[in-house]
């Protein structure tokens, strides 16, 4: 709800992004303007068209922005220009617009274009952010989600997600593929490709990794691979379980949890496999380790108390203390990147799995879903304002991505087949 | 009663064979033509009552062929016996191709070697428990639980039984959960559930070194399906055999 904002435009915007916010900023995207040699090339007009729908999607999923109507918009895009000195801002002003995005593009030949983008503030007539980008055609869905966040960057002073991915389990026939798409669904493809059961994907930070865990060699052992599906590496196959690994922020060691000694204990490890030591003790089942930012503490399920619960202990031992207390199946914790929240799943007194937030300083529980099918598997956006979790409200398992306060639902996967435990990459995109 | 009456006329022969053997006859007794005769009239026993003529007119050859044995007239003996070895090898043709008549017999037979069954009663579980391929069976379990529960306890008994049988075979505990609950948690759900079979096994008398774990979790269904039947069914554990070499 903090929100600094200044009418003065030239001053820094801070805005601490809680998406629960009442007040979004209404922001239009006016149609892209297709220069002179272009218009008689109905792949690059539908392209166009494709790539205003891309930047739409991106700041609506965003959570920050009313992104209006275009139909409400009363310029006419014949004759207006791009640039500061040819719009009439007052038109934009009576849209209820704020913020207004004008892009145009140029037909260079040869599959070749040329993008001007820009965000002007319709309040005090001023151009804020200014990109312009040649190359292939194809490039243009990606320039569209540069420019998200460059927008996102301007208000919130933090890096966003238009260029991340989502990796997921992905069931088709009787196998199960790593499978990697980009946040809004698109793009997928197997990372795996092998006749097995493949587990439990998650980044290595830097996002040039992929742990999961396979049955390929006969026992579920943790492997690692590349997101381009060359070189596996496998890094822990101790007799039963090698699974649910989790990394820490820094990329240097793993937490998962190991069955050798006969029963499900949490364990931590360097990143290639060395330097095993147990963290938990205990006959009941100790599972799905997840680090605090801080790489100091563990989040994780137990059933010591007869039913599974979220706990955390410290990295470096001591007793594991309980947070949740409601409900009597709580599981598939994960740690906001700020540290101040942990969602997670639970089954409710209808016997339904949704998803929910504790915090773990007061314990307190948010509710995140509700009456949409059984909603599981949840992990955290790198920026922290953003969950992606599986869902069966329209059938089969998909995945959906929602704002951290669990409004904005959006379904980002319908393909064939069924989807499950997505880990959302980190940023893989430096900013310019 | 047929065969106490041929063992005392096969006796008979053998004492009038070594009252010649000890009369010292002066040509050679024909031991080897009467021993085939004789043979050949146990082997035709049956064709009696499927081609009595041919096998009457054997015994009556044969019965001549004694008697001139005993009379010493070996080699109208010799001549005897072997035309009452092929009588009684024809007898037993013709009783073949008398195919209504031996129908008849084979199906008294038949009620013969039923009546013989009967008496000493043979357990078919327990015989079934003594065979290689015997199926082990699978055990359920109650929702989010590795609680083995007193049926599931009679059906680890009997495959405990068979593994004593069969110390050879390795045997794979596989743990399997419904698909409800996180993935993560169910391996090790699964694992609880097949460990706590090992341990249930193992007191039972069978070795560690048979006994080995794996957790599917929720990865292989029994039923993929969403009901509570489904569900449990999927919520088990089976039994692979693995046989050393």
């Amino acid at each position: 709800m903090l929100l600094l904002f200044t009418a003065n435009a030239s001053a820094q915007l801070v805005i601490d992004v809680d998406p629960s916010m009442t007040r979004k900023y209404p922001i239009a995207i006016a149609e892209m303007k297709l220069f002179e040699d272009g218009k008689g090339n109905k792949d690059l007009v539908a392209q166009v068209k494709q790539g205003q729908q891309t930047l739409m999607n991106d700041l609506a999923i965003a959570g920050i922005f009313e992104v209006l109507n275009p139909k409400s918009f009363l310029e006419d895009p014949k004759t207006s220009g791009i640039s500061q000195a040819q719009i009439d801002f007052t038109q934009w002003l009576q849209v209820g617009a704020d913020y207004l995005v004008k892009g145009g593009i140029w037909n260079l030949g040869a599959g070749k274009i040329k993008v001007d983008l820009r965000l002007f503030d319709v309040t005090t007539g001023s151009e804020k952010l200014q990109k312009s980008f040649e190359g292939e055609l194809a490039m243009q869905r990606m320039v569209m989600h540069n420019f998200a966040d460059e927008i996102m960057m301007f208000f919130t002073k933090q890096q966003s997600i238009f260029s991340t991915k989502i990796v997921a389990v992905r069931k088709i026939d009787k196998t199960k593929q790593i499978y990697i798409v980009d946040f809004d669904g698109k793009n997928g493809y197997s990372v795996t490709r092998n006749s097995s059961i493949n587990l439990l994907p998650t980044w290595s930070p830097d996002g040039k990794g992929i742990y999961f865990t396979s049955y390929m060699n006969n026992n579920p052992d943790l492997y690692r691979i590349n997101p381009s599906g060359k070189k596996t590496v496998k890094i822990s196959s101790y007799r039963g379980l090698n699974v649910g690994a989790s990394v820490n922020r820094t990329g240097t060691q793993l937490a998962l949890t190991l069955s050798k000694d006969g029963n499900s204990e949490l364990y931590v490890m360097d990143s290639n496999g060395s330097n095993l030591k147990r963290i938990t003790h205990s006959h009941a089942i100790d599972s799905s380790p997840t680090w605090s930012p801080d790489n100091r503490t563990l989040a994780f399920v137990s059933d010591r108390s007869g039913y599974p619960q979220i706990y955390q202990v410290d990295v470096n031992g001591g007793a594991p203390v309980r947070l949740t207390f409601q409900g009597n199946y709580n599981q598939s914790p994960a740690w906001s990147p700020k540290g101040d929240k942990i969602v997670f799943c639970g089954r409710d007194e209808r016997l339904v799995f949704d998803l929910f937030i504790v915090d773990p300083k007061t314990r307190e529980i948010t509710r995140l879903t509700q009456d949409e099918g059984n909603n599981e598997d949840p992990a955290w956006s790198p920026d922290g304002r953003h969950i992606v979790f599986s869902s069966t409200r329209t059938g089969k398992s998909q995945l959906f991505i929602m704002s951290a306060d669990g409004s904005n639902q959006r379904q980002i996967t319908n393909g064939k087949g069924k989807f499950s435990t997505p880990d959302w990459s980190p940023i893989l995109k430096a900013m310019p | 009663m047929k065969i106490l009456f041929n063992k005392n006329i096969s006796f008979a022969v053998l004492i009038l064979v070594c009252a010649c053997i000890v009369v010292a006859c002066g040509s050679k007794p024909p031991k080897q033509e009467r021993s085939s005769a004789e043979l050949a009239a146990i082997a035709a026993q049956k064709a009696e009552k499927c081609a009595p003529e041919t096998y009457a007119s054997a015994q009556k050859v044969l019965q001549k062929a004694r008697r001139l044995t005993t009379e010493k007239k070996y080699d109208e003996a010799r001549l005897h016996f072997k035309s009452a070895e092929k009588l009684f090898a024809q007898a037993i043709k013709e009783a073949k191709a008398n195919k209504e008549c031996m129908n008849e017999d084979q199906q008294q037979e038949e009620v013969e070697e039923e009546l013989k069954i009967v008496e000493p009663p043979i357990d078919p579980e327990e015989a079934a428990l003594k065979t290689a391929d015997y199926q082990l069976e699978m055990i359920h379990f109650p929702f989010n639980s590795d609680i083995i529960t007193d049926e599931a306890r009679e059906i680890l008994k009997k495959n405990a039984r068979w593994m004593l049988n069969f110390p050879e075979a390795k045997v794979l505990i596989e743990g399997h959960c419904d698909n409800r609950g996180g993935m993560e948690f169910n391996l090790s759900l699964g694992e609880r559930r097949a460990s706590n079979v090992r341990g249930l096994l193992m007191t039972l008398g069978v070795m560690e070194n048979n006994l080995e774990v794996i957790s599917y979790g929720e990865e292989r269904p029994l039923v993929d399906e969403d009901s509570e039947e489904a569900y449990a069914r999927n919520r088990r554990t089976e039994f692979k055999k693995i046989w050393k070499n």
